[in-house]
């Protein structure tokens, strides 16, 4: 509150007391009281990077800004937190009717654009998800990351997760997608902590993805500019020496299951390695190995991120850009169930909102 | 009462017996010695004893009816010797006039002095008898009673009444000295023929019966007539006036020296008892002086006059011899007087003195009662000594001074002044100064103990003060010194507390019984020993336990780092970080140092219950996953660890129970260490199994995929190492009829291809 310690009249510096300790006399705090009038200046602090979630849970991010979007009974607006009012039997179309400008008003308030980089974490199957994407502005800044809807969900989250998707490719907003029944498989060894399981397991490779947003931010928009918005996220967490003969293997096995995935003919792809600092030349040849015999791909970066937990244990991700998602959308039979019950419900719905 | 007050109430008391003894003796001398009265010597020895006791209360009255009855017997004796007859004459009328008025006045003048009068009329009565000169020892007696002043009535009341029946006595002489009328007239000698031819007293007191007089016709019942109407009287009028001056003139010089006496004794050139003697000296000038006058005025070509002096030689070694006689008693009476006066001075002074140690006293007490009150531990006896056998001695003096003698008086007195009331005076002081000792004693033995305090490394410390050095009145010194018994007071019991939590840490360290101090400092303040208190704190308490203690706690503590250290490095690097940290002062622990050590022992024990806690979650987490597992997974990849767990629980409950006590706390790190060490080993064994169960997933897809596209999958085709490949073989083909794994071929074949 003051700029200086007080003084007596004598001129030694005391605490806030009304007489001196040293010679007794008379503590005089005029001085420091003018300094009051000068307001200090307002400094806002914002974190490098901010992430917005909508409904995943919060995961682990070291100086970064968390905000999570959702419904509740009840509306609440806080800073981290915007809950929207919860329609019964409300689908996705519901919200996007009644909630538009919502986020993007929240978003600006709690300046979650003015972070450097930013990062939308989104179950695609999550009613808000259109409403989210439809809501984005498209940022270069901007990368999101969509868990789409797999065979074990309903049909009205494949319906949902199939638009939010559509969505996102006639917007031309680039999109990093994970498939919601490969992240409930995922397991990751976490050194002493042992072994995770499904999103717990996924958060680590969000966090890898964090750290290399630059790369991802270049890599999604300049797909963008190709016409390539929607991404297939890959992800072989947890190799290690004692599984595989070295990373080079990892990467033919995490390349056999892009293929059993049907995402084999990707236009682009961002490897990400993490890796301890000694394994940085493995990597390489393990992003060589991943990327041989990739005839079509006309963009390839490569990013290595160090790791410290567990030398023996290391990640790969591939990141691929494909135009072929919608056919091979494995949500699409659900989508269509209810588009066929619901026109609303369905592309020509979206459509009207745009 | 007044020391000079005192004086004249002794001596008025003396001079009243004294007066009294002589009203009466000269009531009862003349008359018996005059005829007036009947029935002598009884009624006059009744009268006199009367007078004599009225004089005690009422002297002027007493002096009256002296002065009466001797107006009386004179003029019956003048009757008698034919006063009336002097009417006849004019000369002879003017005469007895003159004479009755002359006696009438004198006494009424002199009734205002009774002793002058009462002395004056027993030396005329002595003028009568064969002890006339003794008449003159009766002035010096007046002299020495009265002193100057009283010179002039008796003298005057003397000649005055002696006048008449020295007329008588001459007329008598001349008319028995036929063909002597040149003889001188007697002046001052027995009045033999008066005291031969008087006139008879009364017949009776009733007048009224027996008449006024009885018997025959005295021959001289004209003399008075013959004497006075001849003229021959004048022949005593010269020598009467000549006897009066010598008469004046030798008591004077009786007063005379009296005032020298008094004068030299007041200039200080004698001493006081020099004025005792002054009767005594007086006794012999005024008689010798008289005698000598009156001898030597005698001769027929001076004064011209009769004297027994002359005659009877004796009589003058008579007279001085009894003057000198009433002159020494009565300069033992003086002796008497003063020594009376002395002892009542002295008995005045001495209340006067015991008021002012009763005033003390007072003073004292509250003086007493508040260092006794306030700081009990000064000890005040040595003066409540002294008050009691200063009171012991009061109280004595009070008994006895009426009583006592002038030589207990004296002793009471110099003992009073020299003695008792200096040291009364002096208790105060030397309360002071002793109140200003104890409390710098109180601060010396404060900073020894605070030496002692730091010898043991104890963190309180007593009030360290500069002794106080400058003059301080009694009253700031006991303020004062009740300021530092209460910081004394307080920062010992603050200290004490401080023993207190450090012993209690102590044990709960060494796992010993909590013993509270046998002794609690507070119960010792409250009886304001001080000294007693701080050493038990300082000395029996600290010190003590600083010293025996030490070596058992230091090795206790460094036995427990040791361990503690070991452990560490089987616990996480946060954990072993607090460990390290917490442990890393404790180089050399002292005792004083318990509660410190014990709390970092407590914070050990709480990051090994956080340390227990997440292995035990650990394990529970993998008992989780194991759960999620099948059993056919659970028998192809197995996790050590989960047997663990009851050793972990058993831990834990160990941890929730655990005291912390060094050796407590040192046999759990040991056992923890032999625990967290197998489970490390369990971990590191079971980390394998985790990151085989990681691909699996990864594994599980290719094997299916591959499968999709032939009906055989070579475990060699898979990019695994080959015992994971045998692993992941193993797995997808326990959960799938319609799989199998070829162990002989090494490959996963589909049953129905």
């Amino acid at each position: 509150l003051f700029k200086s310690t007080p003084r007596c009249i004598s001129g030694h510096e005391c605490p806030f007391t009304l007489f001196c300790a040293t010679c007794g006399g008379m503590v005089v705090y005029r001085d420091l009281v003018a300094g009051l009038t000068e307001l200090p200046r307002a400094e806002v602090k914002l974190e490098g990077t901010s992430v917005l979630l909508v409904g995943v849970s919060p995961f682990a991010g070291e100086g970064t800004f968390f905000c999570s979007l959702d419904t509740d009974v009840k509306e609440e607006r806080t800073v981290d937190r915007l809950r929207l009012k919860q329609i019964s039997g409300g689908a996705w179309l519901d919200y996007c009717r009644a909630d538009r400008g919502l986020i993007d008003s929240w978003l600006r308030a709690n300046s979650f654009f003015r972070s450097v980089h930013k990062m939308v974490v989104l179950d695609l199957a999550h009613p808000l998800s259109v409403l989210t994407v439809l809501s984005l502005p498209l940022d270069q800044s901007l990368v999101v990351v969509g868990l789409a809807a797999g065979d074990g969900s309903t049909p009205m989250e494949q319906n949902t997760s199939h638009v939010a998707l559509e969505a996102s490719m006639r917007r031309k907003l680039p999109i990093v997608v994970a498939s919601r029944d490969e992240v409930a498989k995922m397991s990751y060894f976490l050194g002493r902590e042992g072994l995770v399981t499904g999103f717990a397991a996924f958060e680590r490779p969000l966090g890898s993805m964090l750290e290399a947003m630059p790369a991802m931010q270049d890599a999604l928009y300049g797909d963008a500019r190709l016409g390539v918005v929607v991404h297939r996220l890959m992800v072989l967490a947890s190799a290690s020496d004692a599984v595989y003969r070295s990373p080079s293997d990892a990467a033919r096995a995490l390349k056999a299951l892009t293929e059993s995935q049907g995402v084999a003919n990707a236009s682009s792809v961002l490897m990400i390695g993490s890796a301890a600092r000694a394994r940085s030349g493995e990597m390489k040849s393990a992003f060589d190995v991943f990327l041989h015999g990739m005839d079509e791909v006309v963009a390839s970066k490569r990013v290595t991120l160090s790791r410290r937990d567990v030398e023996e244990v290391y990640d790969l991700m591939a990141v691929l850009g494909t135009d072929e998602w919608s056919s091979k959308d494995a949500a699409r039979k659900g989508y269509e169930t209810i588009a066929n019950k619901s026109k609303e419900l369905s592309v020509e719905g979206l459509e009207a909102l745009l | 009462l007044a020391a000079g007050e005192a004086s004249s109430r002794v001596r008025k008391r003396v001079d009243n017996y004294t007066s009294a003894f002589v009203m009466a003796v000269s009531t009862f001398a003349f008359l018996s010695i005059v005829n007036f009265l009947p029935g002598a010597p009884l009624l006059p020895l009744l009268i006199g004893a009367g007078l004599g006791l009225a004089t005690l209360s009422r002297p002027v009255w007493a002096g009256s009816v002296l002065a009466l009855l001797v107006f009386l017997s004179i003029l019956w004796q003048l009757i008698g010797f034919g006063l009336v007859g002097l009417t006849n004459s004019t000369v002879g009328e003017i005469a007895a006039v003159f004479l009755i008025i002359f006696i009438v006045f004198d006494l009424l003048s002199a009734r205002s002095q009774p002793d002058s009068m009462a002395l004056s009329i027993l030396a005329v009565s002595l003028m009568l008898t064969p002890y006339y000169y003794l008449s003159i020892a009766a002035i010096v007696v007046a002299a020495a009673i009265g002193g100057l002043r009283s010179i002039g009535p008796v003298s005057t009341a003397f000649i005055s009444t002696l006048t008449p029946l020295l007329l008588i006595e001459n007329a008598i002489f001349y008319s028995k000295a036929v063909g002597q009328l040149h003889a001188p007239p007697i002046i001052f000698s027995q009045l033999s023929n008066l005291a031969a031819n008087q006139v008879p007293p009364l017949g009776s007191l009733n007048i009224f019966l027996t008449g006024l007089g009885q018997g025959t016709p005295s021959p001289y019942s004209d003399v008075l007539i013959r004497f006075v109407t001849s003229e021959q009287a004048t022949v005593i009028l010269i020598p009467l006036i000549i006897i009066a001056i010598i008469f004046s003139s030798s008591a004077s010089i009786a007063g005379a020296m009296g005032t020298v006496f008094e004068w030299l004794t007041s200039a200080g050139r004698f001493g006081e008892q020099f004025r005792v003697f002054s009767a005594l000296i007086a006794s012999v000038v005024t008689p010798l002086a008289f005698v000598l006058l009156t001898v030597a005025l005698s001769p027929p070509n001076l004064g011209a006059y009769q004297t027994d002096l002359v005659s009877r030689p004796n009589d003058a070694a008579l007279l001085i011899a009894g003057s000198v006689v009433l002159g020494g008693a009565f300069t033992g009476r003086e002796f008497l007087v003063r020594r009376l006066e002395q002892a009542e001075r002295m008995k005045v002074e001495i209340t006067k003195l015991l008021a002012k140690v009763d005033e003390s006293f007072k003073g004292l007490v509250a003086i007493l009662d508040r260092v006794t009150s306030s700081a009990p531990n000064i000890s005040v006896s040595e003066y409540q000594r002294t008050m009691q056998e200063v009171g012991s001695l009061v109280g004595d003096i009070k008994k006895g001074v009426a009583a006592a003698d002038l030589t207990q008086l004296g002793r009471w007195l110099a003992l009073l002044r020299e003695s008792v009331i200096p040291g009364l005076g002096s208790i105060p002081e030397s309360l002071r100064i002793k109140v200003v000792e104890e409390t710098n004693a109180l601060l010396a033995l404060a900073s020894t103990y605070n030496s002692i305090l730091e010898e043991a490394r104890a963190q309180g410390r007593l009030p360290e003060r500069p002794p106080f050095r400058q003059q301080i009145e009694l009253d700031d010194a006991i303020t004062r010194y009740l300021t530092i018994a209460g910081d004394v007071t307080d920062s010992d019991v603050k200290v004490f507390q401080e023993y207190k939590q450090t012993t209690e840490a102590f044990n709960i360290l060494m796992g010993s019984q909590l013993i509270v101090p046998p002794v609690d400092p507070a119960k010792i303040l409250e009886t304001h020993d001080y000294a007693m208190a701080m050493k038990l704190v300082a000395q029996d308490y600290w010190l003590n336990f600083h010293a025996t203690r030490g070596d058992e706690f230091e090795a206790g503590v460094l036995a427990l780092v040791e361990k503690l250290k070991k452990l560490s490095g089987r616990l996480d690097p946060a954990a072993a970080k607090r460990i390290v940290d917490t442990v890393s002062g404790l180089v050399k622990p002292e005792p004083s140092a318990a509660p410190l050590v014990l709390a970092k022992v407590r914070e050990v024990v709480a990051v090994l219950q956080d340390a227990v806690r997440r292995v035990r979650d650990e394990v529970e987490r993998l008992q989780g996953l194991s759960k999620s597992l099948s059993p056919e997974t659970l028998r192809i990849v197995t996790f050590e660890i989960l047997e663990k767990g009851a050793v972990v629980s058993k831990l834990e409950k160990k941890t929730d129970a655990l005291k912390p006590s060094l050796e407590e706390v040192g046999s759990f790190a040991d056992e923890a260490f032999f625990v967290f060490g197998e489970v490390e080993e369990a971990r590191r064994k079971d980390a394998r199994s985790m990151l085989l169960l990681s691909q699996y997933p990864t594994a599980a897809a290719l094997i299916e995929g591959q499968l999709r596209e032939k009906k055989a999958v070579k475990l060699s085709e898979l990019p695994f190492l080959p015992d994971a490949s045998t692993v992941y073989a193993r797995l997808y083909a326990s959960g799938r009829r319609t799989i199998r794994y070829d162990d002989l071929n090494e490959e996963v074949v589909q049953k129905h291809a």
